[in-house]
């Protein structure tokens, strides 16, 4: 009975524990803010390690250019990046979170709609007064 | 003797790992032209005065020397209290040419999407103080 009490008592320990971790911040940068803050773009890498034995740190070597990948034509900016690791009995993991926005530049993000064709009320605008036995979509075919 | 070698063995399984004291990330611009990757890094020998008092006391033949081994550990332990990242390194201004280095790596000076990673490379006793720092030069 005594031996039981022991082993469910472990056992509800040990479970408290994986469902817990325990978790320290290591660090935390922030960088300017936009005032216009565009879409928001994050990307996030961890690095589990038995008994928390690492052997290089390029875990999140990449996360800078997947930040550059959801946003190929702007600029980000406002990132967050935060440095944690978590405990989980016998495993350490080791995980980068980065969040920021992505800002496109005004003339870059106005550019599409200046050079593509201009919408439906152009064309009657410049095409002559169509005669006025024929619909409005003739003239438009006849162009 | 057998117990000192075993917790030696243990000592070097402990160390000989990588640790990752701080890493942050700065914004990176990219409609100024066409990026270029680049990557320096600047490090220093840090010191374990942990491990070399456990060496020592290997080598000590008595247990009055050893005893002498734990007060100094203690007392230089107490002497270099607070904040730290890594082991004490034996000068503190080893990471400035990093700045300079970037220029180097980018004469233009258009530089963006720095990263920078402070780490630790350990080894027994030694340790390898390491300052790694990423980034895109604007062509």
């Amino acid at each position: 009975m005594k031996t039981l009490r022991i082993i469910s008592g472990l056992g509800l320990a040990f479970l408290g524990s994986l469902g817990s971790g325990c978790a320290s911040l290591q660090s935390v940068s922030v960088t300017n803010i936009p005032r216009e803050r565009g879409r928001p773009v994050s990307a996030s890498a961890d690095n589990p390690a038995f008994l928390g034995l690492h052997f290089d740190n390029d875990f999140a070597d990449g996360l800078p250019d997947e930040l550059r990948r959801q946003c190929p034509d702007g600029k980000v900016t406002g990132i967050y990046s935060k440095y944690q690791s978590t405990w989980y009995v016998l495993v350490q993991s080791r995980e980068v979170t980065v969040h920021g926005y992505c800002v496109v530049p005004e003339h870059q993000a106005a550019a599409p709609p200046a050079i593509a064709p201009p919408p439906v009320a152009a064309p009657p605008a410049i095409a002559p007064p169509p005669a006025p036995t024929e619909p409005a979509t003739s003239a438009l075919e006849q162009r | 003797m057998k117990g000192s070698r075993l917790m030696v063995g243990v000592l070097l399984l402990g160390n000989g790992c990588a640790h990752l004291h701080q890493l942050q990330i700065a914004d990176i611009d990219s409609t100024g032209g066409t990026l270029e990757p680049f990557e320096v890094q600047v490090n220093a020998t840090g010191l374990s005065v942990h491990d070399s008092a456990e060496v020592a006391k290997l080598f000590a033949t008595s247990e009055h020397s050893k005893k002498n081994l734990d007060n100094a550990e203690q007392i230089i332990a107490m002497t270099q209290m607070g904040p730290k990242t890594g082991d004490p390194t034996f000068s503190d201004d080893w990471a400035d040419g990093a700045a300079a280095q970037v220029l180097e790596r980018c004469p233009t000076g258009h530089v963006t999407g720095l990263s920078a990673r402070r780490e630790t490379m350990d080894y027994p006793v030694i340790s390898g103080e390491i300052v790694t720092i990423k980034g895109y030069c604007i062509q």
